[in-house]
């Protein structure tokens, strides 16, 4: 198991350097710069060229890949020149947000997503089956967008329950730290349902499926067989060896979450790096880009790799060599 | 029972940790505070007045990029709350020509119109209280030629040899070239060369967190994407002429929920797009006014004229009277009110505009099109609904960006109608920085398109020099896509430049305006209006206009 | 061929076809997923033969007629310039619905290929192939997107290929998390051990068994497809305008006061989408509960 674990890690090196590689690749061979977007007449064709030198000279993309890693190494993860400020302190200031919103996503999504698969699947077929399927899917079923757009309209425009925008209410920029958490969160519940909500079907077929799957199996009917009461069979022998593809799930869900937390971001007017990365795309900001993208990169393979391990250590019958 | 919790626990731990993994990679948590000064705004409605709430005007929009220095900013947005900030040597009046700024006495041009001598006002001071000199101006404007200045004035910076300190309240700036426009280069706001002196131009741009300038306002705290948050500047030097207001807030606000935000007053103003529903929408509000006016900018279509298909004029004139731009403008804008039909490439708002009467406005009549694509020689001789020409279809590549609705929409009806005269239309969609790369930075015959749209905002001052209809910038990186060449057109852009008086520059200027109607490389489509709706409870913003932002009336704005 | 082999085919194929036949019995057990099969077959069908029918097509502008809400002339009204939303609902179906289809075949026929790959032969072979697949998944959607899309041009075959090859990896995944399981039970042992090839014990006893899992993907996929044709078009990444699609029907409704009131924009794309997904999703549980193996007496 250890040595598994220390060869699993090993080898993110190689696909973390791999999409790295590509990443330069393919941002080599697209279209437009960083000065493309300048529209100014006095901006004539030399001195767009010549700021274009400053700011991303023209190397050969193999030799930026390595520049950047070299530099990267030394702690300087690229300059955004957009806002005039290290990559590393643009990211810092946006990923709270994104972090906050996906997670509490997460957890909403697998509070409602998990026990529902559960009941549904211990009473297949019966009306509180279908009621808790066709509920769970209503979320999935809208696209992110309308979903936050109606929910908007109904909650903060409507209802007047919740803020139309923002991360915190302009009379308390200046508030003490407890006040603006409080006002942060919510801020947030808006967000994090709509996010939530698409996460919740995810994770409440995966549970229901896989419930299933076992509550049949052998060992369950010998588990039913010994006597056990119902509670004891699907609580503790169903439900532990079910959770193996719910892990895994979770492993994949963090690129998810976060392409979803660029539509909620935007229309809740969150500042997050969805968003952030999306600009950077649309200014042609390779080294704000870049910066992103690495560190998405690096969270999906840790989250991959935890979901791996956690895979080994609830199902006996995987053997790691 | 203990199994399952581990597996529960571990499977939390999991998002934790992922998480946590990412921001291994960011910095720190980024702190609620950006780290500013003290809680200025608060304290200030504490003293005084004990019992009034502090007069705070609240910004909606979507965009800022919180870069607070008026030499490196280029986001409009961001602009707004330099102006409040910072004052330059000159600005626009309400007609848009250009006069002395806040800061400046008087300005005197040289015999041989090369040197610009600014006076300066002799009790300036920053928000800080030391006093604005010659020095700071110097400072601002040799910061834009600095080799390693990468920030979007190196166009301006590129106008002036060299800035000369004379005395304390003289600053001469020796000009590259004699120009009428030449005036529009001294707009941006000086910098406190005491506080931004650096060594490095990483710490220059540094100190775009803690921005020092002249104006009314001053930064109390920034949040990326969140907010800025200005406070009166206790230390203005114009008394007389000092805000009324405590503090001007700017709000990130995203467009679907701008005017939500309006109507549930989170905000107190902003500036929607202009289209029908949004005014639909503010005229139903209870408190809420609308202002608007036509803007000085145009949006346009330009035509790849050293294609075959649109080499001849008549080809180009004929798919623009297949064009029901009027229909357009109304299923895109809803009222004739909120825009215009675009007819020459100076805005309407310009001294320099011809007037309609001597502009063709190519209104639609599909059968004047096919019966001058017939003249042109364009005919379908294959009988495939297409017409040819020396074994050339009439097929085109439209460019279109989903970035804005209107090229998707003239586009969608260009294909209908244009489909009727016999032109197939291939409608690519790009993003804006593709389609900007395709067609100005490739290199003259690798432009590959052969239409493309886009709109611009213009400067008060309408020469045309390295724009859209200058041959000059036919170029890789030049703004010309269009590859037309027109002697005469290309000798008015010169005289244009080489006359100071207005109402002559305006005849030349009229002159060329009507060529281009006329020989169309590039077809104005709109010019649009800008709306702005505002609380009623907000007094002295209504006269926004097109020359007039709201930043300049902010001294006489005030609250309920 | 022996003697022996034919009458085992033979005995196999009458297997098979009473294994499907008893799919097909306990799907029909399944009330909502019988229901939603209808509706999903009834949707396919109007969006196959509706627009055959229209006297309008889908580009027309009737620019006399703009912005009109239903009525007998234009059953679903018309949109801001003048074109038929009825017609352009149903085209779009097709459109978004192809798409769906053809990503979800390649990538299933990647994921599946691979997956089953890395999970039967393990070592090496699953190294490679996993870290390829976290590559993938790893990869910037939005910067692939515009890149390969102003390469190789907007068409819909661009934006298909995308998607498959950028969708991939998930299915792959759960077939060889599946297949390394089943490779640990008793009969895979006994399988090797008698000598049974590699490609019989994939495609013969392995596959059968993970074949549930793939058609709840399946399902799935039709579903996310469709949404993220939704969203690429949200961001302006979809299919090119004027064609119409489901995602590009239901962006007129990013404006809170076009939702509000011109709700013949929104309603009914967004009702095509809402019981498409809705109704795959539903399907693919009950096909899932009708195929498991597992089920049978």
């Amino acid at each position: 198991m250890k040595n598994y674990v220390i060869r699993r890690l090993l080898q993110i090196i190689p696909v973390f350097l791999g999409i790295l590689f590509i990443l330069f690749f393919i941002i080599d061979k697209a279209p437009g710069s960083i000065v493309s977007n300048i529209m100014d007449p006095t901006m004539t064709p030399e001195l767009k060229a010549a700021l274009l030198e400053k700011l991303d000279p023209n190397l050969p993309f193999y030799q930026k890949f390595w520049n950047w890693l070299v530099q990267a190494a030394h702690g300087n993860f690229g300059y955004s020149s957009k806002h005039f400020k290290p990559v590393i302190d643009v990211i810092g200031e946006n990923i709270g947000v994104t972090f906050a919103l996906s997670l509490t996503a997460l957890i909403i999504a697998m509070l409602i997503g998990i026990p529902a698969g559960i009941i549904s699947a211990t009473k297949q077929y019966s009306a509180i089956d279908n009621f808790l399927t066709v509920f769970s899917l209503l979320g999935l079923a809208l696209p992110t967008f309308f979903a936050g757009l109606l929910m908007l309209k109904v909650f903060a425009v409507e209802l007047k329950w919740f803020p139309t925008f923002g991360f915190i209410s302009s009379t308390n920029i200046n508030a003490d730290f407890w006040t603006k958490l409080g006002d942060h969160a919510y801020h947030l519940i808006l967000p994090a349902c709509v996010l939530g909500l698409a996460e919740t079907a995810s994770f409440m077929r995966y549970t229901r499926s896989s419930m299933l799957e076992v509550i049949r199996s052998d060992y369950i009917r010998t588990a039913r067989a010994k006597g056990l009461s119902e509670k004891v069979v699907i609580y503790k022998h169903a439900f532990r060896n079910a959770m193996i593809p719910i892990v895994t799930l979770l492993g994949f869900r963090i690129p998810g979450l976060i392409s979803g937390a660029l539509m909620t971001e935007t229309i809740f007017s969150l500042p997050g790096v969805g968003k952030l990365s999306v600009e950077a795309v649309n200014n042609r900001n390779y080294p704000l880009l870049i910066g992103i993208n690495a560190m998405l990169t690096l969270a999906t393979l840790f989250a991959t790799l935890i979901a791996d391990i956690l895979y080994a250590a609830v199902d006996p019958r995987i053997k790691y060599d | 029972m203990n199994k399952k919790l581990f597996v529960t626990a571990l499977s939390s731990l999991l998002a934790v940790s992922a998480l946590a993994g990412c921001s291994g990679g960011g910095s720190s948590t980024p702190t609620p505070d950006a780290g500013s000064s003290t809680p200025a705004a608060t304290a200030e409605a504490g003293g005084g007045e004990a019992s009034t709430t502090p007069q705070v005007l609240r910004f909606g929009c979507s965009g800022y990029d919180i870069v607070l220095n008026p030499i490196l900013s280029s986001n409009v947005y961001d602009g707004w709350a330099n102006d409040l900030m910072f004052q330059g040597l000159t600005k626009t009046n309400s007609s848009g020509e250009y006069i002395e700024g806040d800061i400046t006495d008087s300005i005197e041009l040289s015999e041989d119109k090369l040197t610009y001598t600014f006076t300066l006002k002799d009790n300036v001071t920053f928000s800080d209280g030391s006093p604005m000199t010659a020095d700071d101006v110097v400072f601002t404007y040799m910061t834009m030629k600095d080799p390693d200045y990468t920030g979007p004035r190196a166009g301006v910076a590129a106008t002036y040899d060299s800035v000369e300190k004379i005395d304390d309240t003289h600053v001469a700036f020796h000009m590259v070239a004699a120009s009428p426009a030449n005036l529009q280069n001294f707009t941006y706001g000086v910098l406190s060369k005491a506080h931004y002196e650096y060594s490095s131009m990483e710490e220059f741009e540094a100190k775009n967190n803690d921005p020092m300038g002249t104006g009314p306002f001053k930064l109390e705290s920034a949040q990326a994407k969140q907010y800025i948050n200005l406070v009166k500047n206790e230390n203005y030097w114009d008394a007389a002429n000092a805000p009324k207001l405590d503090g001007v807030q700017f709000l990130e606000v995203s467009e679907e929920a701008l005017l939500p935000a309006l109507q549930n007053k989170e905000i107190d103003f902003a500036q929607p797009a202009a289209k029908l529903e949004n005014v639909e929408a503010v005229e139903e509000m209870a408190d809420t006014h609308l202002v608007s006016y036509l803007a000085n900018g145009y949006t346009f279509m330009c035509f790849n004229t050293t294609r075959p298909t649109l080499e001849d004029v008549k080809v180009r004139q004929a798919l623009v009277y297949a064009l029901d731009r009027r229909n357009f403008l109304l299923a895109e804008y809803g009222s004739n009110e909120l825009v215009a039909l675009g007819m020459c490439p100076i805005s309407k708002t310009s001294w320099a505009y011809p007037g309609d009467d001597e502009l063709n406005a190519y209104e639609y009549d599909l059968d004047k099109a096919a019966s001058m694509l017939d003249e042109a020689g364009w005919k379908d001789t294959d009988g495939d609904g297409v017409r040819d020409k020396d074994g050339v279809k009439l097929s085109l590549d439209w460019l279109v960006y989903p970035e804005a609705t209107w090229p998707g929409t003239l586009s969608g009806m260009a294909f209908d109608s244009w489909k009727q005269i016999g032109v197939e239309l291939n409608i690519k969609t790009l993003d804006f920085n593709t389609v900007a790369e395709t067609a100005m930075d490739a290199a003259p015959g690798e432009k590959d398109f052969d239409i493309y749209t886009m709109g611009f905002s213009l400067s008060a001052d309408p020469d045309p020099t390295g724009g859209l209809f200058d041959y000059d910038a036919y170029s890789a990186g030049g703004y010309n896509a269009s590859g037309f060449y027109d002697e005469r057109s290309q000798e008015l852009i010169k005289l244009g430049l080489a006359e100071f008086d207005q109402d002559k520059r305006a005849e030349i200027y009229k002159e060329w305006a009507i060529r281009q109607n006329e020989l169309l490389p590039t077809l104005i489509v709109a010019y649009r209006s800008e709306i702005w709706a505002i609380n009623n409870n907000v007094h002295g913003l209504d006269d926004i206009g097109v020359y007039t932002s709201w930043t300049d009336l902010i001294k006489d704005v005030t609250m309920d | 061929m022996t003697e022996l082999s034919r009458d085992e085919v033979i005995r196999k194929s009458t297997k098979e076809d009473s294994y499907w036949r008893g799919v097909w019995r306990r799907l029909k057990q399944n009330k909502l997923a019988m229901i939603s099969m209808v509706i999903l077959v009834l949707i396919v069908g109007a969006c196959i033969f509706v627009p055959m029918f229209s006297k309008y097509s889908m580009y027309e502008v009737i620019a006399a007629d703009a912005n009109q809400p239903p009525s007998a002339k234009h059953l679903l009204g018309t949109d801001k310039i003048g074109r038929d939303l009825f017609v352009r609902l149903f085209y779009g179906g097709r459109v978004s619905l192809g798409i769906a289809i053809a990503v979800t075949v390649l990538e299933t026929i990647i994921g599946v290929v691979l997956g089953s790959m890395a999970g039967f032969f393990g070592g090496i072979v699953d190294t490679i192939i996993s870290r390829i697949s976290e590559m993938f998944m790893c990869f910037p959607f939005l910067m692939i997107c515009i890149t390969l899309q102003a390469i190789f041009g907007t068409s819909i075959m661009t934006l298909i290929t995308i998607l498959a090859v950028l969708s991939w990896p998930s299915i792959a995944r759960i077939v060889r998390g599946q297949i390394l399981s089943l490779r640990e039970m008793d009969y895979m042992e006994a399988c090797r051990a008698l000598g049974i090839s590699n490609y019989r014990q994939i495609f013969k006893h392995l596959f059968p068994n993970v074949l549930a899992y793939i058609i709840v993907y399946v399902t799935l996929s039709m579903a996310s497809v469709i949404l993220t044709e939704t969203s690429l078009s949200f961001l302006g990444l979809g299919v090119s305008m004027p064609t119409p699609t489901w995602g590009n029907l239901i962006q007129e409704a990013r404006n809170l006061l076009v939702l509000q009131k011109k709700w013949w924009y929104w309603i009914p794309p967004g009702s095509a989408i809402f019981l498409t997904i809705l109704c795959f999703n539903i399907l693919g549980d009950g096909l899932r509960d009708a195929i498991d193996p597992k089920m049978q007496k």
